[in-house]
């Protein structure tokens, strides 16, 4: 016989009767303390599930209640009953154990992590291939309006180099057989310095800074141009876009309630995956710049040209540590271009 | 603490509530007591059952979280305890997943149609709003359903042109108005949400003044502005709702200085978001509570600010910090201050509450449910 006691409620009162309830050999349940003698079988009682120490609550048929923190005692009842009745036991026997907790700690990060790398960037790609580029024009405009009202300014090269930049540019776009829109837009961004930029839509921007820094290298321009037509060709900044909310959401709804203050802040390391998202989709740009410049006959060498000569009139300030770098390390860059320029092939993936 | 209350010694405020609980003599004054709550749970306990959970429902792809959601629930609601009696949540997790998967398909439907035909987006707004105050009131329905005390269960009595007014009219009045009458706007919405409570068959009276939500908001705007300027100066003058890297721009080398502007911009943010909305929770929160009552027993919450404040932004702290491990000991570290706060001013006892009308089950509403997930913290 296994016997406990309990706090009764009738389910018509919010009085509360202190109980014993005892388990008879037969299965029948027995309820005794003042005024109340109640006794049937315990197969009719909805016992909810163990949870921690949460005092346990037993539901009689009529709704009457019993609730009592000894959690054994009535497992010892529960064990009674046919198998089939103890199904979420089984989840409470995981939570008990710290063993358990950490075995299941290590199954979210491996399942995260295999969601992250892999599941996500895969379900990104095949979204962003199947819509089509005009869809992004409209994002695209925002972005350099956005970037017009704060970091650009007109572009102010004499209009013989700007003239030359863009027959580059024209001898590129017919090289890559590529016809959806690419627009080539030149800004004045003394806050950024030299450096080029795709945007959504298919806009490429170039700062004059780095007109100024690669002079008369065509070839070098050539690639710049061509690392930024490789993130148009794959889509990087639809891309981008929808795997950073795709991150914060599975992060949020992951680790529980999004509205709540502590889940904001658990979304912050979402800038952690969104940086490593960029690092791969800029050796991936690399890789296709370079295979438009095999194309053109040009060597890919010209992009270690530009990207060292970009790094040199950066001075090299304000390094960032790796893991928060939206660029892979300039040196394995160079690295790349000059083995491609070398060897005449394209690099395989890492 | 004692199980065999007497039962009988309290008078309700209203006497048509039932013949089953016993008017004491008139004029006879019951002495009134203040009656703790007191919230017992721990992070480690928590976070074995978070994690666990968490795990269960990534490996059943999602199918497992409506259960999870009740044991999250319950785990907090078990450890909240009046007398030494705990609170209960006992929504079945089927109809909880059902409820979501309506939602999913909905909210799905909805953001796919306007991607396509975004014309159809502002006509689809329209026609979606007169339903909103029809969820919400399923929504706080079938929570109270499922919530138990004293084997008695909460209820929510809501109706659809008060819900429509608290929640629709006031607010579109608000935003009418500028602003002006926004303090107001939430007040009628806490009132009402707060109001159509009942426990067993005791209405909730839910009667909090307005000067109070204007104060809130008038320091709420204070902190938000000097936030704002920080965020400014933190995303190194760029407007901070306009961050270009938020525009997903890809370029050739990093803009080394913009990472720190996103990060420090993105702290000063999260630092803005927490002091604001911590200074509303607890003053609004504070003020509902303390106004409201139920059967002439009186709720008095008293949190502060200040060590509310503190708690939130050293959880946040700490959840970065661990990449989120933190999170179970900071919800319980939350909700023990919450729940601490509170006491309960009872007149006589609290044994004589009675059973309310059985519930009206809606199926849809009931589906409906939980996945909109809209809480009151009780
Ligand atoms: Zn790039």
């Amino acid at each position: 016989m296994i016997s406990l006691t309990a706090r009764y409620f009738d389910g018509r009162t919010s009085a509360s009767h202190q109980v014993t309830a005892s388990l008879h050999d037969d299965g029948t349940l027995r309820l005794v303390g003042a005024g109340i003698d109640r006794r049937g079988p315990l197969t009719a009682v909805r016992i909810a599930d163990r949870l921690g120490n949460v005092p346990r609550a037993l539901w009689l048929p009529d709704g009457a209640k019993l609730e009592t923190p000894d959690n054994d005692a009535v497992d010892a009842m529960v064990a009674t009953l046919p198998p089939g009745r103890r199904a979420l036991g089984l989840v409470h026997r995981l939570e008990r154990q710290w063993r358990f907790a950490l075995g299941a700690l290590a199954v979210t990060a491996v399942l995260a992590f295999l969601g992250v790398e892999y599941v996500l960037p895969a379900a990104a790609e095949r979204v962003a291939m199947l819509a089509p580029v005009e869809l992004e024009h409209a994002l695209g405009e925002e972005t350099l309006e956005a970037l017009d009202g704060t970091l650009f300014a007109p572009s102010e090269l004499p209009p013989e180099t700007a003239g030359s930049v863009i027959v580059r540019f024209e001898h590129l776009r017919r090289a890559v057989g590529f016809d959806a829109a690419l627009r080539l837009e030149l800004r004045s961004a003394p806050a950024i310095g030299a450096n080029a930029f795709a945007l959504p839509g298919g806009i490429l921007v170039v700062t004059d800074e780095l007109v100024t820094l690669l002079e008369d290298d065509y070839d070098a321009l050539a690639a710049v141009l061509a690392h930024e037509v490789g993130h148009v060709l794959e889509r990087h900044s639809l891309r981008a876009a929808l795997q950073s909310s795709a991150t914060a959401l599975l992060i949020a709804s992951v680790l529980g309630d999004v509205t709540s203050l502590s889940g904001l802040a658990a979304t912050l390391p979402t800038v952690l995956v969104d940086a490593r998202y960029s690092r791969r989709f800029e050796a991936d740009a690399d890789r296709e710049a370079i295979r438009i410049l095999l194309r053109m006959g040009v060597s890919p060498a010209a992009l270690a040209t530009a990207l060292e000569a970009i790094e040199r009139s950066h001075g090299g300030a304000g390094e960032v540590p790796g893991y928060l770098s939206s660029h892979p390390p300039t040196a394995d860059r160079l690295e790349r271009a000059r083995a491609a320029a070398v060897t005449g092939r394209v690099p395989g993936k890492d | 603490m004692n199980a065999d209350e007497p039962t009988g010694a309290a008078a309700p405020p209203n006497p048509a509530d039932g013949p089953t609980v016993a008017t004491p003599p008139s004029g006879v004054s019951v002495p009134a007591r203040e009656v703790p709550v007191v919230f017992t749970g721990s992070g480690g306990e928590y976070f074995r059952v978070w994690i666990v959970n968490i795990a269960l429902s990534l490996l059943t792809l999602g199918i497992y979280s409506a259960w999870a959601k009740v044991r999250n629930r319950r785990y907090f609601y078990g450890h909240t305890t009046v007398e030494g009696i705990a609170f209960d949540y006992t929504a079945d997790p089927i109809a909880i997943l059902k409820g979501r998967v309506i939602v999913v398909g909905a909210l799905l439907t909805y953001s796919l149609t306007a991607s396509v035909w975004p014309d159809v987006e502002p006509v689809m707004f329209v026609l979606a709003l007169p339903l909103v105050p029809w969820v919400v009131n399923r929504a706080m329905a079938f929570n109270a359903r499922y919530s138990a005390h004293r084997g008695l269960r909460f209820g929510f009595d809501g109706s659809y042109w008060p819900a429509f007014r608290a929640l629709i009219g006031w607010p579109a009045l608000g935003i009418a108005t500028f602003g002006l009458l926004y303090p107001l706007a939430v007040q009628r919405r806490r009132r009402y949400l707060m109001g159509q409570h009942r426990f067993g068959s005791s209405q909730a009276r839910c009667e909090p003044t307005v000067g109070p939500f204007y104060r809130a908001y008038a320091g709420a705007s204070l902190i938000a502005v000097s936030g704002l300027a920080l965020i400014v100066v933190a995303s190194g003058g760029l407007d901070p709702f306009e961050r270009p890297q938020d525009a997903f721009a890809c370029s050739l080398a990093p803009v080394s200085s913009m990472v720190f502007y996103t990060l420090a911009g993105t702290a000063a943010t999260l630092l803005t978001f927490i002091t604001v909305t911590t200074y509303l929770q607890t003053r609004i929160g504070n003020h509902v509570w303390s106004r409201t009552a139920l059967d002439g027993h009186r709720f008095v919450l008293a949190m502060q600010y200040r060590r509310m404040l503190a708690i939130q932004l050293t959880n946040a702290l700490l959840i970065i910090a661990t990449l989120g491990l933190a999170i179970p000991w900071a919800k319980v570290r939350t909700t023990r201050y919450r729940v601490q706060s509170m006491h309960l001013v009872v007149a006589g006892s609290l044994a004589t509450f009675t059973a309310g009308p059985r519930a009206r089950e809606s199926a849809l509403g009931q589906e409906l449910g939980d996945a909109i997930d809209l809480d009151l913290g009780l």
